[in-house]
């Protein structure tokens, strides 16, 4: 710990840091386009230059590191003319058509330049024109928009070790292209450019013209495509007016960063799963018993009539669900002596490269192994009265989902807690529909055993309740009472919501 | 607040007010009475049309550039600053390098919804294009709700100010 | 031929579908009067556009024949929780004691044909409760407002209905302690006696108070700005909020029918009723000359709506019980005093 100055005020900072870092670390904001935090640091774009006293000129807030007493001012009219002077050099070749940009609307450049910039151009020269390209099947390049930054260059070198863009040209011709466009379409990872660009001028041709982002509800939640658990901002498209198409309510989903973890990019197979959200027909949105629709009430008379059957039961717990639902059967089960079971879930053979990509294909499937739930293929009775199952939209192994249909078929009660019509849907008396990981707050625990919150941005509809209301009704108050209860009782520590916060607690 | 007014006897009286009141309202019952109806305030709708002030705000029109095609660019500003959510926009890529005017962008669909449209005029203000303009046209209705959302179509068609 | 014919039965007839007649007409008439002049009096033009075979528009005089099909044609729609009979007969009740006062008032000069008289008013003028009957009657309409509003099951119009029965009830005693001073003057109830009494002096002179009691009083009774308290259209709710199509018309032909009666009643009591110099010497005459005051005093009734605000409920039955009601009082006494001095 060191003791530094920033904008006259003490502050005691960890050493090793760039003042880049220590900033954002104090919620103090310096305009940057270069530095991103998952990547080196190029120092190119000068955007960050902060006045430091004792030095001659302004520095790179972004590579310069913190020292014992040095005095930094982020807000001094010297660094304000700065930032003015980078901004219009670099809107000397900038269309400014931010109207037709994708990237309005979180474009870092816009936001500088509307609190830093200079309202009116002073050269008199034409703009270099280039055409707008495809360059693979997922990404756009526009090249007029791009700031030089090269983060994308360095995400491609560094992180995926692919090398496909570079610059090409010298000084004011300077610009990007891609030298590999099938390695772009190939690499898993590659959409991630469009987020790590700060301007508009890489984007993602399945969202080109879609949607004007402020047009859309943010929430930050986690991806339900592996137990790594990786941050994302989905963009929910609410505000639904009549004369809209059937944009789906799910628009798409970019990564967050989460510093805790170091993790500041996800998979493009995460980033694309966002379409399953928004499939319709399929989806269970009324409980269903013997295939026919049926109330709500009629749902929870059934189920009273199994719970008080007083028979052997058993539930299985899916890595598909949240930790809130699982533990609202947990509770069930260990009210009611069912025994516990889960399924094994999916596996996939990675892709080259596979960075922090995980096998297992499930969020919650930490939280199985942390409880130590016996494998349902490990079951050695058969013989249960009353069995529940929870699922969710993902899959499992083929040997469990065998083993849990086959439990389903002999049970004279069989109910199934599921988001969409599946074989278990299927093969039940009793069908609850469940709502999905956007519809209702829920923790996940990754495998790096950290457990990490997920907002629900839209709400589920009416006929659609989560487990913990068909099983006990009245008696939490919100998902999060659940949570509490659970870290309480089977983590031994208190956690809340507001604890987890955005990048989660490790356990 | 409350406010004292004294009356005076003559007003207790009320008859006095009343007649005085009476007399005015019979002044304007035989003004109106003896003026042509051409000179009455009231305008005759089909027969006699008003002059519209040039700020006026009627039906909604796109503009062109001079090869015909469509000035607005699909940005949805006007989406976004219109409070009755009434226009809908559908953008679609055009792939047109022209030398000195490069277009990406254009509306594939674009429609307002009349009815839900109170002729705010926010959309004209919002447009980067100078595409949407909301003209002198008033006689605007239609049998249906389906009528009511005109096109773009339609929007190029709606006739321009008197004043342009 | 036509002195042939005349026999008082088919006299009777003649003079009974020509009331209707005429006092129908007058309502439709009163409605355009009143659109029209409403709209002359606020700089406006009013209705003018009902063209007759779509081609004369007769200044919109169309108006009400149009407003009358509309109403007629229009779906009438029973709400679900009113009292059906209740319901369908308040409209019934609100327009029959209007039309049936009409009856006792003479509108013209009685006059002989071969030795018989006829006379000028369906009742025979000679009916000595003439008065009284015109004024039990009248109040009866009151009951159509009130049952309609019970019916309605809608306790805004039943607020409506109890806000007209409380008006009607005060206004009806000042009006009546205000005819007390004409009869006081008569002698006599008969409403012939009442007019031939007029001659050369109309009542209103000598009991002008009196004739001022019973013309605001007028207005309560019959509902009408701005003592519209019971209907209230523009801003309170009020007892005729269920009501729709033929129905609802009827309460307005009521209110209309309920003003000529009115103004019919006030002519007759101060006004001299049929009297006018020169012009009563004829028959046809002396009907022109009741025709004219009756029409008159429906403009003012027009001419009033217009140009007064309706009063607040408080100062409505201020105005009632405690400046109505003693003014009255004061005429009565002061004719009174007045005949027992001359003897
Ligand atoms: S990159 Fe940013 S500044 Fe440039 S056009 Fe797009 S939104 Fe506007
Ligand atoms: S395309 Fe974007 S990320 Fe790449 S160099 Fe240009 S501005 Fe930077
Ligand atoms: S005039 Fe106002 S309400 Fe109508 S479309 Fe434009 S912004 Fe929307
Ligand atoms: S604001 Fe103008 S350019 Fe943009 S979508 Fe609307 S009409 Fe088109
Ligand atoms: S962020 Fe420091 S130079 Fe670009």
């Amino acid at each position: 710990m060191i003791n530094i100055k920033i904008d006259n005020t003490e502050r005691s900072v960890e050493e090793g840091q760039t003042i880049l870092e220590v900033c954002r670390n104090l919620d103090i904001e310096i305009p940057h386009f270069c530095y991103h935090p998952g990547l080196s640091i190029a120092g190119n774009c000068r955007m960050c230059l902060v006045e430091v006293k004792g030095m001659p000129k302004l520095m790179t807030a972004c590579s310069t590191l913190v020292q014992k007493d040095m005095e930094v001012l982020t807000d001094s009219d010297l660094v304000k003319e700065a930032r003015r002077g980078v901004l219009e050099f670099i809107l000397l070749d900038h269309p400014v058509d931010c109207p037709i940009c994708d990237k309005s609307g979180e474009c870092d450049l816009q936001d500088y330049n509307f609190d830093y910039g200079i309202d009116k151009r002073r050269s008199i020269f034409p703009k270099e024109r280039h055409k707008v390209e495809k360059v693979s099947e997922k990404i756009y390049k526009n090249d007029n928009r791009c700031v030089l930054c090269t983060r994308c260059i360095r995400f491609l070198d560094e992180v995926t070790e692919t090398h496909e863009l570079t610059t090409v040209d010298r000084g004011a011709h300077t610009h990007i292209t891609c030298v590999d466009p099938e390695g772009l379409d190939n690499n898993p990872f590659a959409s991630n450019i469009s987020d790590i660009c700060p301007v508009g001028a890489l984007g993602l041709n399945e969202f080109r013209f879609q949607k004007r982002v402020w047009l859309t509800d943010h929430v930050r939640t986690i991806c339900q495509g592996c137990e790594a658990g990786c941050n994302l901002n989905v963009d929910l498209h609410t505000r639904q007016t009549a004369l809209d198409p059937n944009l789906g309510p799910v628009v798409r989903f970019i990564s967050a960063n989460n510093y805790s973890m170091r993790r500041f990019f996800i998979c493009d197979e995460g980033r694309y799963s966002y379409s399953n959200y928004n499939k319709t027909e399929e989806r269970l949105l009324h409980p269903e018993l013997d295939g026919e629709t049926v109330t709500t009430e009629e749902a929870g008379s059934f189920l009273k009539e199994a719970l008080s059957s007083k028979s052997a039961g058993a539930v299985v717990l899916s890595p598909l669900v949240s930790v809130e639902e699982n533990y609202a059967a947990i509770l069930l089960a260990e009210k009611m002596g069912y025994d516990l079971f889960r399924p094994s879930p999916y596996r996939k053979d990675l892709p080259e490269p596979a960075l922090f990509i995980e096998k297992v294909k499930a969020p919650n499937h930490n939280m199985m192994k942390l409880l130590e739930i016996p494998k349902v293929t490990d079951m050695e009775t058969s013989d249960y009265d009353v069995v529940l199952v929870l699922h969710s939209i993902g899959s499992i192994r083929d040997n469990s989902l065998v083993k849990i249909l086959s439990l389903l078929k002999r049970a004279k009660y069989s109910i199934v807690f599921e988001v969409e019509r599946s074989e278990f849907s299927e093969n039940t008396k009793l069908a609850l529909p469940a709502p999905m990981f956007l519809e209702e707050d829920g923790c996940f625990i990754n495998s790096g055993k950290r457990i990490q919150r997920s907002t629900g941005g839209l709400g589920y509809p009416e006929s659609v309740q989560p487990l913990w209301k068909w099983l006990f009704g009245k008696d939490f108050s919100g998902p999060e009472s659940l949570l509490r209860k659970f870290s309480k009782e089977k983590l031994g520590i208190e956690l809340d919501y507001d604890k987890i916060g955005q990048e989660g607690v490790e356990l | 607040m409350k406010k004292e007014v004294k009356l005076s006897f003559w007003d207790r009286l009320y008859l006095p007010a009343i007649i005085v009141g009476m007399g005015i309202t019979i002044k304007h019952f035989f003004k109106t009475l003896f003026t042509r109806p051409s000179n009455r305030y009231t305008v005759e709708f089909p027969e006699r049309k008003k002059d519209l002030p040039e700020w006026y705000r009627g039906l909604h029109r796109l503009n062109t550039r001079e090869d015909g095609s469509i000035k607005c660019v699909a940005c949805y500003c006007c989406a976004t600053a219109c409070p009755a959510d009434a226009i809908f926009i559908e953008a679609e890529d055009i792939d047109d390098l022209d030398e000195g005017y490069p277009r990406e962008k254009r509306p594939k669909q674009f429609i307002i919804d009349l009815h839900r449209c109170i002729f705010c005029g926010y959309c004209e203000e919002a447009c980067p294009e100078d595409a949407i303009i909301l003209t002198n046209e008033y006689e605007i209705t239609q049998l249906s709700r389906e009528e009511g959302l005109i096109t773009m179509e339609e929007l190029v068609k709606t006739p321009k100010k008197k004043m342009d | 031929m036509m002195a042939k014919l005349l026999t008082p039965e088919v006299f009777m007839i003649v003079k009974v579908v020509a009331v209707f007649i005429i006092v129908l007409t007058m309502v439709a008439i009163g409605t355009w009067v009143e659109r029209r002049g409403a709209a002359f009096i606020q700089d406006r033009v009013g209705p003018n556009r009902v063209a007759l075979f779509g081609k004369f528009r007769i200044m919109g005089l169309t108006q009400p024949v149009a407003d009358g099909i509309k109403f007629f044609f229009k779906e009438d729609v029973i709400p679900d929780n009113v009292d059906r009979i209740l319901f369908v007969i308040a409209p019934i009740i609100a327009f029959i004691p209007a039309t049936m006062t009409f009856a006792a008032i003479p509108f013209g000069r009685p006059f002989d044909v071969n030795g018989v008289n006829y006379f000028l008013s369906i009742l025979p003028p000679a009916t000595n409760i003439g008065v009284l009957y015109i004024l039990a009657i009248g109040s009866m309409g009151v009951y159509g407002i009130i049952i309609g509003s019970w019916a309605s099951n809608n306790k805004w119009s039943i607020l409506g209905g109890m806000r007209a029965s409380a008006q009607v009830i005060s206004y009806e005693l000042a009006m009546t302690m205000a005819v007390v001073g004409v009869v006081l003057s008569t002698g006599s109830l008969q409403l012939d006696e009442v007019i031939s009494a007029q001659t050369g002096l109309w009542n209103v002179v000598p009991q002008f108070l009196g004739a001022l009691v019973f013309f605001v009083a007028m207005f309560a009774e019959t509902n009408r700005l701005p003592f519209d308290l019971a209907e209230g259209e523009s801003e309170i709710i009020g007892y005729h909020t269920e009501y729709g199509s033929m129905k609802f018309s009827m309460f307005a032909l009521a209110e209309y029918a309920n003003m000529i009666t009115a103004a019919a009643l006030f002519v007759t009591l101060y006004l001299g009723g049929w009297h006018f110099p020169w012009l009563d010497q004829w028959i046809w005459g002396s009907i022109l000359a009741f025709l004219m005051k009756l029409i008159f005093i429906l403009w003012i009734f027009v001419w009033v709506r217009w140009t007064l605000p309706r009063f607040r409920y408080d100062q409505l039955m201020r105005l009632g019980w405690k400046v109505m009601i003693p003014l009255s009082l004061v005429n009565m006494v002061v004719v009174a005093i007045f005949l027992a001095y001359r003897g």
